[in-house]
Parts: C-alpha cells; sequence; structure tokens
C-alpha cells in the first residue's frame, strides 16, 4: 500500500512526486515509457527521425486513432497525434520550454472575452495560481526577465535570460518602430549553474530532443530527481496501467498495470493521481469501468473525453543575407533569439468572432544539416529542386544568408466535435482499445492565425529581412494537450473540481493539461507544472484534516 | 545521386559517398515507408532511359540521366513525384549524416554547407560507427 499513486510523469506527475515525497508521503510514479538519462540522448538527426519509440510509441504498437471531422468521408486513421512523450519525464524531457505565464483572462475567456464554441470560464483565477507559478519557477529553473508577460508577479525569475543571437538588438529596435514592447522568451533553461545542473551550453539541438548535460528543466532533472532523493518515492519506468480500480465504497483504491513482460501488477494507494496527459487520462478513466461508472471512472456527467483541445500554431520564416547587413552579427551561430511580441494577445474587432490571439515567439533558423537542406530544396517552389540548382540553393542557404523563424501560440478553442472516445476496434499492442480522437477546427483558428502571421512578417520586414516567408496557418500543435477532464464548480458540466478532484471520487485526482477549460494563447506546460504544485498543497493540505482518504 | 547533387567545384554525393548511407537505410525498418515509391521511380528510369536513349540508365551520360530525371519530375502522377522527394531527402541525408551512417565521408557535406557540430553533437549507437564524433 502506498499513500499516493502517480500514473505519468510529466508536466503534472512530477510536481506531485516532489511535494508529496517532500511532505512525507509514500509515493509510486508509474511511466509507460522508457526511462533514458543525459548519455541516451544524441545529437543526431537520423536517429531522431528513425527511432520509432525513442519519445513517441509507434502507431504499431501504441495507435491513437484520428477521425477529422471536417472530412466527412475521412476514415479512421491510425496517428501519433496525441502522444507528447512517452518516457520519464514525459514531454518535458523533448521540450523547447517556453515558460510562459498565461494572462490573468485567460482564467475568464467566456467572461472576459466572449461566448465562443464551448469555451468555458477556470474555476479560479490567476491570483490562486501566481504563488504557484513563482514556485514552479523556481523549483523547475526558469530563465527569464522583466518586463514579463501575464500577471502580477510576487518574485522575479530566479535566472537571467538566456544568451541572445547579436540580431536580437535590430530585433528590438524593429519592435520599437512599430510601437511593440518584445519581451525576452522566459526558458525552463539554466542560463547559469542553477539546482545542482549547469548552465546551457547552446548546441542548437534543443526542442525535439534530449537534453544531455541537463540544463533543461524536464521534470525528470528538476524534479523527479529530487523526489526520489527523499527516500519516499519510487518511480517504475515500463509499466502500462490498464485500470484504475475502485474498492468496496466506489472510490479508487489503486491500480492494474502491465509490466514490459505483460504481466499484471496489483498496486494499492490510498489516493490515485491520473497524469498521462490529456488524451490518455481520458482513455485510462474511460477504460476504468465499474458496477458504479459504466461508462467510465468518475464520468457520471459523461464529460470525460469531451473538449480536447491540442495548440494552434502559425509560423513564418525570414531570410537576412550575410552581404546585405553588414554590423549584424549575422555570421555568429548563436542558436538563440528569444525574444516574443505578446502584444497581439487579444485580437482588435473585425479579425474573428472569437477576440483571441496569441504569443509569436521568434528564434534564429536551426542549424540542423538534414532539416535545414531539405526545407531549402523545397523552399518558395512546387516541385523539389535537385541537381545544380539545388547545390547553388544549398550555397545560399548555408553560406550567405541566415534565417529568422517564428511559432504563433494560439488557443485551441474548445469545441463539441473535438473529443476522445475508446476506439470500437483498434487495440494497442496489450489487447486495449486505443483512444479515438475527433479533430475539428473553429473557423477562428485559421483567421487569426492568418492575422497574427501577418503581423510576426512585420517585425521581420521592419528589420530588413530579404525574403520573407508564410508557413502553415491554424496548424494543430500536438505537443500540448488539454482539456479531456474539465475542471469547473458544476459537477453536471464538468469531471473535475476547482483542485483536479474528480467530483465523483475524493480520491482521484487528474492532474496533467486535462482540467483546462480552455488552453490559453501561451505555451501551456508551466501553468501545468504550477497547477500540480498547487494541487499537491491540496493533498496534503486535505490529507491532514482526513478530507481525503491518505 | 550524382545527378541530385552533383559535383562541380564544390563536392557532390559522390564524394560525400551519399550512397553508402542509402545502403544502411536500406537495412532499416522505415526503409518500407519509402520502398514503394522507390522501386516504382528506380524502374520509371530505367525504362525512360532505354526509350529515350537505348541504354540503361546508368549507361547514359550526365546529360541524358538529367533529361530522364527531368521528364519523371514532371509525370503528374503521385508516386512518381513522391519518389523524387524521396531521392532528394535520401541524397541530402547521405550528403549531411553524421559520418557514422556510411554518408558524408570525410565530412564533406557539412564542410560544404559550412557546418561545424558543437561538442556535444553524438551519433547514436545505432550508428554503425556509432559513438562520439564532436
Amino acid at each position: 500500500m502506498v499513500d499516493v499513486l502517480v500514473i505519468g510523469s510529466g508536466a503534472g506527475g512530477g510536481p506531485l512526486a516532489l511535494r508529496l515525497s517532500q511532505a512525507g508521503f509514500r509515493v509510486l510514479v508509474l511511466e509507460k515509457g522508457p526511462r533514458h538519462e543525459r548519455g541516451d540522448y544524441y545529437h543526431d538527426e537520423v536517429h531522431a527521425a528513425g527511432a520509432p519509440g525513442f519519445f513517441v510509441p509507434p502507431v504499431e504498437d501504441d495507435p491513437h486513432v484520428l477521425v477529422k471531422a471536417d472530412e466527412p468521408d475521412s476514415r479512421p486513421e491510425r496517428t501519433t497525434l496525441g502522444w507528447i512523450g512517452s518516457c520519464v519525464g514525459g514531454g518535458t524531457a523533448r521540450m523547447g520550454g517556453s515558460y510562459f505565464r498565461f494572462h490573468p483572462d485567460d482564467f475568464a475567456v467566456r467572461s472576459r472575452v466572449g461566448a465562443y464554441e464551448a469555451v468555458a470560464d477556470w474555476p479560479y483565477g490567476y491570483d490562486e495560481l501566481e504563488k504557484y507559478y513563482a514556485q514552479a519557477e523556481w523549483e523547475v529553473g526558469v530563465s527569464g526577465s522583466e518586463p514579463a508577460f501575464g500577471g502580477p508577479r510576487s518574485r522575479p525569475y530566479p535566472m537571467p535570460p538566456l544568451r541572445s543571437h547579436p540580431l536580437a538588438e535590430r530585433f528590438d529596435e524593429a519592435c520599437r518602430r512599430l510601437s511593440l514592447k518584445p519581451v525576452s522568451t522566459p526558458r525552463a533553461i539554466n542560463s547559469r549553474p542553477y539546482g545542482g545542473r549547469p548552465g546551457c551550453s547552446y548546441c542548437d539541438f534543443c526542442a525535439g530532443y534530449g537534453c544531455p548535460t541537463g540544463a533543461r528543466g524536464g521534470t525528470q532533472e528538476s524534479l523527479i530527481a529530487r523526489a526520489e532523493a527523499t527516500g519516499n518515492c519510487e518511480v517504475r519506468a515500463g509499466t502500462m496501467v490498464r485500470e484504475v480500480t475502485v474498492g468496496p465504497d466506489g472510490r479508487a483504491d489503486g491500480c492494474i498495470y502491465l509490466d514490459a513482460e505483460g504481466v499484471e501488477h496489483r498496486v494499492h494507494a490510498r489516493i490515485v493521481c491520473v497524469c498521462c496527459s490529456a488524451v490518455e487520462s481520458a482513455r485510462l478513466l474511460l477504460m476504468s469501468r465499474s458496477p458504479a461508472f459504466p461508462d467510465g471512472l468518475a464520468n457520471g456527467s459523461g464529460q470525460v473525453g469531451r473538449n480536447l483541445q491540442f495548440h494552434v500554431g502559425s509560423a513564418g520564416r525570414a531570410w537576412f543575407r550575410f552581404d546585405g547587413h553588414p554590423g549584424a552579427g549575422l555570421r555568429d551561430r548563436h542558436p538563440f533569439l528569444e525574444r516574443s511580441v505578446t502584444d497581439h494577445y487579444f485580437l482588435p474587432p473585425g479579425v474573428s468572432p472569437f477576440g483571441k490571439g496569441g504569443i509569436i515567439k521568434y528564434a534564429m533558423g536551426r542549424i540542423h544539416p538534414i532539416g535545414n537542406s531539405y526545407t531549402a530544396a523545397r523552399r518558395g517552389f512546387d516541385q523539389v529542386l535537385w541537381g545544380q540548382a539545388l547545390k547553388d540553393r544549398l550555397r545560399g542557404h548555408f553560406l550567405d544568408a541566415r534565417e529568422v523563424r517564428f511559432e504563433v501560440f494560439q488557443d485551441f478553442v474548445p469545441n463539441d466535435r473535438t473529443r476522445v472516445e475508446l476506439d470500437p476496434q483498434v487495440v494497442d499492442r496489450w489487447g486495449l482499445p486505443a483512444a479515438r480522437m475527433h479533430l475539428h477546427h473553429p473557423e477562428h483558428h485559421r483567421q487569426a492565425g492568418e492575422w497574427l502571421v501577418d503581423r510576426g512578417l512585420e517585425v521581420l520586414g521592419e528589420m530588413g529581412a530579404d525574403e520573407l516567408v508564410r508557413r502553415d496557418i491554424g496548424y494543430t500543435n500536438q505537443v500540448m494537450t488539454h482539456g479531456t477532464c474539465r475542471a469547473g464548480d458544476d459537477p453536471e458540466a464538468s469531471v473535475l473540481n476547482r483542485f483536479c478532484q474528480a467530483h465523483q471520487d475524493r480520491n482521484l485526482f487528474v492532474v496533467d493539461g486535462s482540467f483546462m477549460p480552455t488552453s490559453g494563447g501561451a505555451p501551456s506546460t508551466l501553468s501545468i507544472v504550477a497547477n500540480s504544485f498547487r494541487t499537491a498543497d491540496y493533498i496534503v493540505d486535505r490529507a491532514r484534516t482526513y478530507e481525503v482518504a491518505a | 545521386m550524382e545527378r541530385v547533387l552533383p559535383s562541380d567545384d564544390g563536392p557532390g554525393a559522390r564524394e560525400a559517398d551519399a550512397a553508402g548511407y542509402a545502403d544502411w537505410y536500406a537495412r532499416q525498418p522505415g526503409f518500407r515507408n519509402i520502398q514503394h515509391p522507390l522501386v516504382f521511380g528506380l524502374g520509371l528510369l530505367e525504362q525512360l532511359a532505354l526509350s529515350m536513349h537505348g541504354a540503361s540508365f546508368a549507361a547514359c551520360t550526365p546529360g541524358q540521366q538529367d533529361e530522364v530525371l527531368r521528364k519523371v519530375q514532371n509525370i503528374p502522377h503521385v508516386t512518381a513525384q513522391r519518389f523524387f522527394s524521396v531521392l532528394v531527402w535520401l541524397t541530402l541525408s547521405g550528403f549531411l549524416c553524421p559520418p557514422e551512417y556510411g554518408g558524408n565521408q570525410r565530412r564533406a557535406g557539412w564542410d560544404f554547407i559550412g557546418f561545424t557540430p558543437h561538442p556535444l553533437t553524438v551519433a547514436a549507437p545505432a550508428a554503425p560507427g556509432g559513438g562520439r564524433h564532436g
């Protein structure tokens, strides 16, 4: 018997493991994926492209199923969409680590921005999360500076920003001329030694890759390792939980999991925290059926799996020729620009029926030889280049110019047609039903994306870019998932209460992005981490007063 | 591959031995995703070389080979188009991969684009010569 069972070790599970083990609870963390260490991370483009299962399981073994709700004849297809990172640390093991806070209005979008699709207010406000944002920034280690995006702050960032490329100076000047106030992108990456981990070595293989030095504060590095050091926390990797079990009182009392050999094990726990990310957390509840919950644990409202949200992305790129910008330092290979424009977080009237914009995050083009050269071969042409034309293009791309790109982060609007259910046919390698996702993009995603990309390109144009390229507009950003176990005060319309505790089961918590009624215009990872620290405090507090079972 | 990335006063697919990478890749599980367009496309090249120039593709002059490739690229057929993308991707990968995979020999590709690997850059042990090359 353990005090707290934590299923999943990413942005949601990590903070719980640390806080609860520090508070003296016996904590067991079950992680479906493998455990990687620093030495397992290779900065190898071939390996990154061809190592199925390293971060995301292959669709043959662990499929998700996608139904595109916007295409009436679309047949369900197997996809990796909805997996972020299946390993100790979850998605944070491979994150870019842009650790923005949400804007105070993100907590009350329906009241302050307006009704649209299934948008709803959060059951709590920025003020209640502020303390935990600060905790998360200091526990994980975030590099950043004032003025920062978001609401009022009780503490500064624990570290100054990462070093910026010399081009940042021109970026700031261009923004000033456009009356914009750029911010330094806050990153969960050490700008100097912090928390027993080294400062960043600026290797340029960051998002999408594991960090071989531990400078990036994924939960494995920054939280789980410290949880284990308390002696109260055990992490078992390679364990697939197939069911959250319930006791005679109908409340969660542990789980059944399968080890790597497929052998079943039973765990008893006083409190169960499901932290598998929004798609898999919903799937686990739906698979956990009992007489009291024939449609899935804590699903009396029928809301489990509804309101699935990813994040929405749009993008643009620009090239600056070395010979056209003397003194700009373009030849400097420093990988980070570390600038974001947050002035368009809310849209002016007329762009879209829904007034939410987003954050435009700028970055130096990464110098990944294979990836960049293939981009160069396709750039601006209907057909891929080859022969002498390709050779010349490579020279122009790598030897004559530097790329600056931006990515827009936007809310994924919750809607009735985007949800998770159990697939009636497709099963995973253990024979368990796969998660079937229905995906519909409200028109707002594209409308806002078009407008935001125009704003993003304006800055690059003002900097004097020699070539501007619009990229994808309003695409599904799959590295963040939210919403499938909505938190709210009304048990008929939500799954969790304001502390991520199931309305129908006080022993059960869902602690990842699943609780979020809306996904925020900023990347959501820090908000998931902060909310998890908040939930941990609640569990510690209530356990003392016997309001939860521990 | 030598026509996709020809040698001029800088190295091409030949100097970097991009084909060495393709040999390795053909033995990997991921290969099955590109096998169909590749086999289809190579067959097409051979067929067209014979009908256009009366010789096997390998026996054609570089100019004749380019003519055949241009013809294939302009066939409005989805698999022919995919073949072209795969061919260019495979060639670039062989030109610019970590040398342990058999391509980018003597770092010819990296030198050509001015890429200097960071000291942390490491090829995975799955690479035939895996290990540290930084």
